[in-house]
């Protein structure tokens, strides 16, 4: 099964890092996306770059329209996201729990829906 | 550094590979030319080739699916796969995933090695992120583009996200 990852980070959460914690993460977030590789897990992981840099687009009719800025403006974000092979939901959390991010931010799990397999 | 770069190190960069190879061979030939009195061209191919990576999420209420018929639902997923086929023809899709119900969602935390795990989305939402496409574009007018093709983006709203290229260590 495939699950998502979704990280949602609240800016205030990294106000007081040190530069060392800062690298700390940085390398355990690394290591971590080694080692789920190494074990299959991992199909992709990539952080986001601020949401003051996104666009929202929607069509309804024929008309496009395009607005500057995220989907809904939020304290937290979402900030990356990693897909990743699991057994079971459990091993996901499992997963998602032992992530060093897990101590920033607030991590959803969910699990990917096939849309090869809707009825 | 930003705070959001600060929280951006998740990713996983298995494109800096390539990517290192990519600028190795460019200073190579910087060098390689060096002192030749040749006239360096640009042949940086960060210049010309880079494409950015840009994240396309799909937001869209639900309920949507219950006032269509079957007919136009199993439409809409078919229209949905051709889109994904089609970026793929075009070497633009890295992944596309559609994602389970939200009230399928486990919400995780640790806090001074506490470990809490909810039930349910991050967030109650009526509007919920339904899928996404991770996408290659030259640019974000080209990635809004990609977006506005998103048959989803008729019935719920796509937010399109620079990917943020995590420095290596």
């Amino acid at each position: 099964m495939e699950f998502a990852l979704l990280f949602y980070i609240d800016d205030a959460d990294f106000a007081d890092i040190t530069p060392e914690a800062d690298r700390k993460l940085q390398d355990d977030c690394r290591d971590e996306d080694a080692d789920l590789e190494r074990q299959g897990k991992l199909v992709a992981a990539r952080a986001l770059r601020p949401t003051s840099e996104a666009v929202t687009v929607r069509i309804r009719g024929s008309k496009v329209s395009r607005t500057d800025g995220p989907f809904a403006e939020t304290k937290e974000h979402l900030g990356g996201i990693v897909i990743l092979r699991a057994d079971s939901m459990e091993e996901a959390i499992l997963l998602a729990e032992q992530s060093a991010l897990a101590k920033y931010a607030k991590v959803e799990v969910r699990p990917a829906y096939d849309i090869r397999s809707a009825p | 550094m930003s705070v959001v770069s600060q929280s951006s190190r998740r990713a996983a960069t298995r494109f800096d590979t390539a990517d290192e190879k990519i600028r190795g061979k460019y200073f190579f030939e910087l060098l390689s030319n060096w002192g030749s009195g040749e006239r360096l061209e640009a042949s940086d191919p960060h210049k010309q080739e880079k494409e950015m990576e840009f994240l396309c999420l799909v937001y869209f209420e639900p309920t949507i699916f219950d006032r269509m018929t079957p007919a136009e639902k199993k439409k809409l997923d078919k229209d949905s796969m051709s889109y994904d086929e089609v970026l793929d023809k075009k070497g633009q899709l890295i992944a596309a995933r559609a994602l389970d119900s939200a009230a399928k969602a486990a919400t995780v935390q640790v806090r001074a090695s506490k470990v809490s795990s909810t039930d349910g989305p991050f967030a109650e939402t009526k509007e919920h992120l339904g899928g996404f496409i991770l996408v290659k574009a030259k640019d974000m007018a080209e990635a809004k583009a990609i977006a506005a093709g998103i048959p989803l983006a008729k019935y719920g709203k796509i937010e399109v996200r620079p990917i943020y290229d995590v420095p290596e260590a």
